[in-house]
């Protein structure tokens, strides 16, 4: 299945490496939960990088998958603003849907699988963002902290 | 500009005649003016701004000027030809110990300075009708009277300038806490632009000017959308309106509520209980702060990695694959490829064609996969090892403990605000009317100033709406077709207008930025000299949005932490030199002549240590220092370290029984 090194190595040079969402959240979430506000006020993630690589895990626990509708996507970040944590994360989930290593060096794939669990994961955010007034942090806090798997919620607890 | 003496005849609780001489000596430049409160500190800061710049200059109600026992002696029989008078001059000398030598520079724009005494008198006169006199004696020569005083006082210490020397110590603390606009508006009205200002207003009238010429030329459609726009304009201006008057009167209401504050710490049966108040709502705000910025940096981190934890079984799934899958037992590709070549084992047999061994080493390079993916496979396996090791569990376990900490934090201001309560309701008990009276008001302020701000926050709300609205109406303007000549023309005009309208705005801010780094270099100078040696504080900022940031030692903002005095330390730098740009900037041709510094309370919230170290720095920050204090502001070593400077100083005494106050002499 890996035939020629060479193609392989070239792929990977060529693989795409800006990340796409739809454009409506791109608006109406992206730019809303990580514009500066005033000091007081910060907003809840550093970047959308930090969102997306939430909303990508929010879906996966949902287990939910949303293919992007192409001619309605627009980039939000690269793959090299991606951090040393983020990365074999994406790789991690790329591995779990597919049960293929080979998926490792295909960074095409891998995104396109967060992409996807991201778009529906965001609308999760989103949701909870529009239904529960408030600190928006805390909002997020609660969302997540509800969402953390039990045994790892019970060595918080020790 | 130094100021030589204030009289006083009548004014306010200050009955007959008193003079303070103050310190003009240039080593010797301190001035003291002891008093407890409600001895009358404030009624003599009262007195110079209103001889300067009369009652217009308050914006708040500073109540009856004339001295009550004054009044009564008139009504109460000393007849009806007896006239009262409220006087107050004060001289001042200005330009004497500069060092301009011959030239005379000060005459060409209209008014001389150097070596002039100037007398400004505001005179008061009650006999049945009401008079003001007002006057401004230069040297011997006839004086200046009303309008004519008052456009000379203007020349010489504008009302914006003066507003930087004649500093009243309450607002001291203002400066210094976060989200306060009194910055940008000192820092605005200091560097304000005549030029910039009136061009864009002028440029703003033009376009307007335009809009309604294009109008009548414009399609229906166009037509429509330059009404809406006009009209989202119109509604964002009374929006303006609307939160500018409801600013001030919730600096109004602030302003009642210190005093009440000040009448109930005077009071001996509210004293305590207003004491504490003082102090749990210096706490309160103190935790507020400080769980808004665990908040914002602590909370809001763990948030930002979130995805760690919640991809728990991803990892786990991924690393049991990783384990499991079928790769090559280890041998490296090039390996493969050289025993092919060389058709010899490691161990040095030889490897014959098409035996099992051969055959073996054949399908294992069938399977080999590229480097890069061996690559990938091995970095994402000790990555995720790391990950499941290092944070998974760590970030829930932190998020866990953040998110008690906070409610820690949440308890603790809930348990404050009960305190406050209880205090509100033991004042209103209390069986002297007079504290019970006040604490309701007060309460009412309170309630008040809450409403003010929430509506505030609203109106703000609104108004970006409004701003969007009219760049969005805008920019459909701009799209809609033109057809005539005369439409074309007009509408490159009105697009040129709005256009330089806009740029111009841009080149404001950017000079306003310039500027603020020079205040900020000034700021950081004053500060160093004021802080106390041992400081954990490094650095003074103000940031973009004319913040006042201090840095402490490990190169972070630490103001939420700061304390009140630290606030107060900073906000006295600030003060100080904004004193110094607002004379450079708007008195040049002054730039080289001392001026006084006037402080009200200033050292009011300051701890032990931190009056020790700006007494010993502050009669630097200006050439001549007059210092309000009460008698508990200045002692001990703070008073020592002042002692050598101080070249005048009096006390004032209030007398129960009379209602007024004298000035007595000490020094």
């Amino acid at each position: 299945m890996h035939e020629d090194t060479n193609e392989s190595g070239n792929q990977l040079s060529r693989q795409r490496n800006r990340i796409f969402v739809d454009k409506s959240h791109r608006d109406l979430i992206y730019v809303e939960l990580t514009k500066p506000l005033d000091d007081e006020k910060i907003s809840p993630f550093e970047s959308m990088k930090n969102l997306f690589m939430l909303a990508v895990f929010m879906g996966y626990y949902e287990k939910k998958r949303v293919p992007l509708k192409s001619g309605n996507k627009i980039d939000i970040f690269r793959w090299d603003q991606l951090s040393e944590e983020d990365v074999p994360l994406l790789r991690a989930l790329a591995l779990a849907e597919t049960g293929d290593v080979a998926v490792l060096s295909d960074q095409g794939r891998i995104l396109t699988i967060a992409e996807e669990y991201a778009n529906a994961g965001i609308m999760e955010i989103q949701e909870k963002i529009v239904e529960i007034p408030g600190d928006r942090i805390k909002v997020l806090v609660n969302l997540l902290g509800a969402r953390l798997p039990d045994d790892l919620m019970s060595v918080a607890s020790l | 500009m130094k100021i030589r003496y204030l009289k006083l005849k009548n004014f306010r609780q200050y009955y007959g005649e008193h003079t303070v001489d103050f310190a003009t000596n240039k080593q010797r430049n301190v001035t003291v003016i002891q008093g407890i409160n409600g001895a009358g500190k404030t009624s003599l800061f009262i007195a110079l701004n209103w001889c300067l710049y009369g009652e217009d200059f308050f914006k708040e109600d500073i109540g009856e000027f004339v001295s009550k026992r004054a009044r009564a002696d008139v009504e109460n029989g000393a007849g009806r030809d007896t006239v009262i008078e409220t006087v107050i001059e004060l001289a001042f000398e200005s330009g004497t110990t500069t060092n301009v030598g011959n030239s005379l520079t000060s005459v060409e724009i209209g008014f001389t300075y150097q070596g002039n005494e100037y007398c400004v008198k505001r005179e008061y006169q009650w006999h049945g009708n009401e008079a003001t006199v007002f006057s401004v004696k230069e040297n011997d020569l006839k004086p200046y009277v009303d309008s004519a005083a008052s456009e000379l006082i203007q020349q010489l210490i504008p009302e914006n300038v003066s507003v930087h020397f004649f500093f009243d110590g309450e607002k001291i603390d203002n400066f210094a806490k976060p989200g306060e606009e009194q910055i940008q508006d000192a820092v605005r009205n200091v560097l304000k632009h005549e030029v910039f200002d009136r061009s864009i207003r002028h440029l703003k009238d033009v376009a307007r000017k335009y809009q309604s010429e294009l109008k009548q030329y414009a399609s229906d459609s166009s037509k429509a959308l330059f009404d809406e726009k006009e009209k989202t304009e119109k509604d964002y201006d009374d929006h303006d309106a609307e939160i500018k008057q409801k600013r001030g009167e919730i600096e109004k209401a602030e302003k009642q509520l210190k005093d009440i504050d000040k009448r109930l710490e005077a009071n001996e049966i509210s004293r305590a209980l207003a004491d504490e108040r003082k102090k749990v709502e210096e706490k309160l705000e103190q935790i507020k702060q400080e769980k808004s910025k665990f908040q914002n940096e602590e909370i809001r981190n763990l948030l930002n990695q979130g995805a760690i934890p919640l991809a728990k079984s991803a990892l786990d799934k991924a690393l049991e694959i990783l384990k499991t899958s079928e790769r090559p037992g280890g041998i490296p590709k090039p390996i493969l490829d050289e025993l092919i070549e060389r058709m010899r084992c490691l161990c040095g047999r030889e490897i014959e064609d098409g035996s099992p061994e051969h055959q073996n080493i054949q399908s294992l390079l069938a399977q080999a996969v590229s480097p890069k993916l061996e690559f990938a496979i091995g970095e994402t396996e000790s990555s995720l090892k790391r990950l499941i090791r290092d944070s998974v569990e760590s970030i829930p376990k932190s998020l866990k403990l953040a998110l008690n900490k906070e409610r820690e934090m949440s308890h603790e201001i809930e348990t404050n605000e009960a305190r406050l309560g209880e205090i509100k309701r033991k004042l209103i008990d209390f069986d002297e009317d007079e504290v019970g009276r006040l604490e309701k008001a007060r309460g009412k302020y309170e309630q008040d100033i809450r409403e003010l701000k929430d509506h505030v926050l609203r109106i703000e709300g609104r108004m970006q709406g409004l701003k969007d609205e009219i760049a969005k109406l805008k920019g459909k303007i701009e799209k809609e077709k033109v057809h005539g000549q005369k439409e074309k023309q007009l509408k490159r005009y009105w697009q040129l207008a709005t256009e330089t309208a806009s740029a111009m705005e841009t080149l404001y801010q950017y000079f306003l930025d310039d500027k603020r780094e020079e205040i900020e270099t000034e700021v950081r100078k004053i500060f160093k000299q004021l802080v106390w040696k041992e400081s954990q504080f490094q650095d003074v900022r103000l940031s973009e949005k004319y913040e006042l940031q201090v840095i402490d030692r490990f190169g972070k903002q630490a103001r939420p932490e700061m304390s009140a005095g630290e606030r107060q330390v900073l906000s006295l730098a600030f003060i100080a030199a904004m004193a110094k740009i607002a004379v450079e900037k708007m008195l040049p041709e002054m730039k080289s002549e001392p001026f006084p510094m006037v402080m009200d309370t200033p050292f009011g919230r300051l701890s032990t240590q931190h009056r020790e170290n700006i007494t010993e720095a502050i009669p630097d920050i200006a050439e001549q220092l007059v210092l309000f204090v009460t008698d508990e502001e200045l002692h001990g070593q703070a008073r020592k370290n002042l002692e050598p400077r101080i070249g005048a100083e009096y006390e004032l005494q209030f007398d129960d029984e009379t209602g007024s106050s004298t000035i007595k002499k000490i020094s």
